[in-house]
């Protein structure tokens, strides 16, 4: 039996899966959207993986990460449920073994990491605002009728972006709406946008820390070449974006998976299992703690979410 | 008419309000009460009749008292004194009286935190009260507060590594309860020294080298769990030994001695940077030549003095080589984002390898 390890990471936006083997090579990867519901993109990407992978490999362990990683974590038996900051920055160690800086902004967050001698020494996250992330540049792509795909082309062909105010998505928007009103043409604007995503993500998330080569550029907004261009100029380093980016958080996760000790068997046919999860409000007191219960084949497997002895009795 | 009964209450500030409780009493024999456990509710009703823009202490602060005076509270405490925090009485009285609640509020200090100060406040309400009974108050009061900060801190050092899970809160608990029972500051002393026996008793496993957090920030927040997401417990569950050095009895060298506290800080600052900040750079200093694992800087949102802080401490922190992690706590924080920042904080110290 030859042993393989599984990470799945399930953002916001889109679910990533990677299967490999005990020398860290992908055997298999799915890239799927999430669509509002994490549970179903999981068994997309599982029956996918299942499909892709070599017959003679058998998951030993299962890990999960991105913001559904506990629920998913729950369903699925996993042996690591880990956060999305350690996940990327082992991740992205196994392939760029001296990576310094990795750059990152997803659909809901943005986050920089900090590496020496592969370690990470610093690391930071977006806090109380979600400008300068992925949804707010396909709000704005919405907004300007133009496909995301397209996005970046168009801003490519700018000479001369729009400024758009970078710190707050709410200002960039309304100064958008003015540079169209007073004739900017469309590339300029979408240029400016994509100008404006690089300098926010720099004041607000790389605000005081020391970016140095090799610098990775990681999350779904790296596949806009335009912003990957604005950082190269606004950084002075080139700025590296791997085709494997996006897998990067589950890689880390099916590594961490390969570290741990002891082993859970993972079977495919969990694809089969209805999975069923239930949002109850415990009324015993004003905190109304929000009780999530996973129920595998109506059976409840796992709850969370209450703070008190009193959510219990609810459950 | 009659006068109403006079019922007193404290804002939650970590376990502090039994002490101010306990002045009201015993100087001005009102009667006081505890304001209920802070829950999303209190947040709520403190974001919708504050301003939008305060600090927010404020806001919290302001919803446990709506809830206290649901309750019949009508003396509502504040310590007075500080930043933005010395002005909040007068508004806090405007909202509770825009709300239909005849309320007084009684500020402990004017500006200097000094026991002259203090006695003269409470003696314009009770012209009764003499010098001798309130120097008994005052120093069975700050007895309890020096045991509450050295109790907690030890329990904080040690709470990761107890054998049975639970034990230094129960202790700890048990201390809280008894030391308000406490006539004189004999009497609070040898309260304060039964139970540092008890809680160095409690059976632990540390390792020699643990993980070492240190905890610096805004007072409020690092003092009140509820109001930073229970940092502390997530670290203890984590087996990490928790550096804070930072309590109450702090407070008359943060206002008193800014001097010395300039002079601590390895000539990151040089003059006054307001309220607790110049204190925080002093504490992060010594923390990271004692070769911390790593900081936590906590504050509410809006608070001026500890953004000032926070360039300072971004400078100390390279230099040293100390990570440093800043989290900003409002009326809408989720504790989930606040648990993934802090497992990752922590996982980077143990990746490290020194474990």
């Amino acid at each position: 039996m030859k042993k393989a390890y599984l990470g799945i990471d399930i953002g916001s936006i889109s679910t990533k899966g990677v299967v490999i083997n005990e020398n860290k090579d992908i055997l298999a990867s799915s890239y799927l959207w999430t669509m509002g519901n994490p549970i179903q993109a999981v068994k997309n990407v599982l029956n996918e993986l299942c499909e892709k992978m070599d017959s003679s490999y058998t998951v030993v362990n299962a890990g999960t990460t991105g913001s559904a990683r506990k629920l998913i974590g729950v369903a699925l038996g996993a042996r690591v449920v880990k956060n999305e900051i350690t996940a990327h920055a082992v991740g992205t160690l196994s392939v760029v073994p001296d990576v310094k800086t990795i750059l990152e902004i997803g659909g809901q967050d943005s986050k920089i990491i900090l590496i020496n001698n592969g370690v990470v020494m610093d690391y930071a996250m977006n806090t109380l605002c979600a400008a300068g992330t992925g949804s707010f540049l396909s709000s704005q792509a919405k907004r300007l009728d133009l496909e995301l795909d397209s996005f970046a082309d168009l801003a490519l062909t700018s000479n001369n972006p729009a400024k758009i105010a970078a710190r707050c998505t709410v200002f960039a928007e309304s100064d958008l709406v003015h540079k169209a009103q007073i004739g900017y043409s469309k590339a300029d604007i979408v240029a400016g946008l994509c100008r404006a995503v690089v300098l926010n993500y720099l004041n607000n998330v790389g605000k005081g820390k020391q970016i140095k080569a090799p610098v990775v550029f990681q999350g779904g907004v790296s596949k806009n070449a335009a912003v990957v261009k604005e950082f190269e100029k606004e950084l002075q380093l080139p700025v590296h974006v791997d085709d494997s980016g996006h897998l990067m958080g589950a890689l880390g996760v099916a590594v961490l998976c390969k570290a741990e000790k002891e082993e859970t068997p993972f079977d495919f046919n969990i694809t089969e299992v209805n999975f069923e999860t239930k949002g109850i409000e415990c009324t015993q007191c004003p905190n109304n703690c929000e009780i999530i219960c996973v129920l595998k084949n109506n059976e409840m497997i796992d709850a969370w979410g209450n703070k008190c002895e009193r959510g219990t009795q609810v459950q | 008419m009659a006068t109403p009964r006079k019922i007193a209450c404290s804002p939650k500030i970590g376990d502090y309000h039994i002490l101010t409780n306990m002045l009201v009493e015993r100087c001005l024999g009102y009667e006081t009460m505890l304001v209920p456990p802070m829950t999303k509710r209190t947040l709520e009703l403190g974001a919708r009749h504050s301003p939008d823009m305060i600090c927010t202490p404020f806001k919290k602060i302001m919803g446990s008292f709506i809830e206290a005076a649901e309750m019949g509270a009508n003396v509502f405490i504040m310590p007075g004194a500080g930043c933005r925090l010395g002005f909040y009485d007068v508004l806090q009285k405007q909202i509770l009286s825009d709300l239909g609640y005849d309320c007084e509020l009684f500020v402990l200090f004017d500006y200097f935190p000094t026991a002259t100060r203090l006695f003269k406040a409470l003696k314009e309400v009770n012209k009764d009260l003499t010098q001798d009974a309130f120097d008994t108050v005052f120093y069975t009061a700050a007895q309890i507060a020096f045991d509450m900060d050295s109790l907690s801190d030890f329990m904080r050092r040690h709470m990761g590594f107890e054998v049975t899970k639970g034990t230094f809160e129960k202790y700890y608990d048990a201390y809280l309860k008894e030391a308000p029972l406490a006539q004189n500051a004999d009497e609070a002393k040898a309260i304060g020294l039964k139970h540092k026996e008890k809680l160095e008793s409690i059976p632990i496993n540390k390792p020699k080298k643990p993980v070492r957090i240190g905890m610096v920030g805004e007072i409020y927040d690092l003092v009140e769990p509820f109001s930073n997401c229970y940092i502390e417990k997530w670290l203890a569950e984590h087996a990490v030994e928790i550096v804070r050095p930072f309590g109450l009895t702090s407070m008359p060298d943060v206002i008193f001695n800014v001097e010395n506290a300039i002079a601590k800080s390895g000539g990151y600052v040089d003059y006054n940077i307001g309220s607790t900040a110049n204190e925080v750079i002093a504490q992060a200093y010594q923390m990271m030549n004692d070769k911390i694992d790593g900081i936590i800087h906590v504050k509410p949102a809006s608070c001026s003095p500890e953004i000032t802080a926070m360039a300072i401490l971004q400078n100390m922190a390279q230099d040293h080589e100390t990570p440093i992690m800043y989290l900003t706590f409002d009326t809408e924080t989720g504790e989930a984002g606040v648990h993934t920042r802090l497992e990752a904080f922590y996982d980077m110290i143990v990746m490290k390898g020194a474990f």
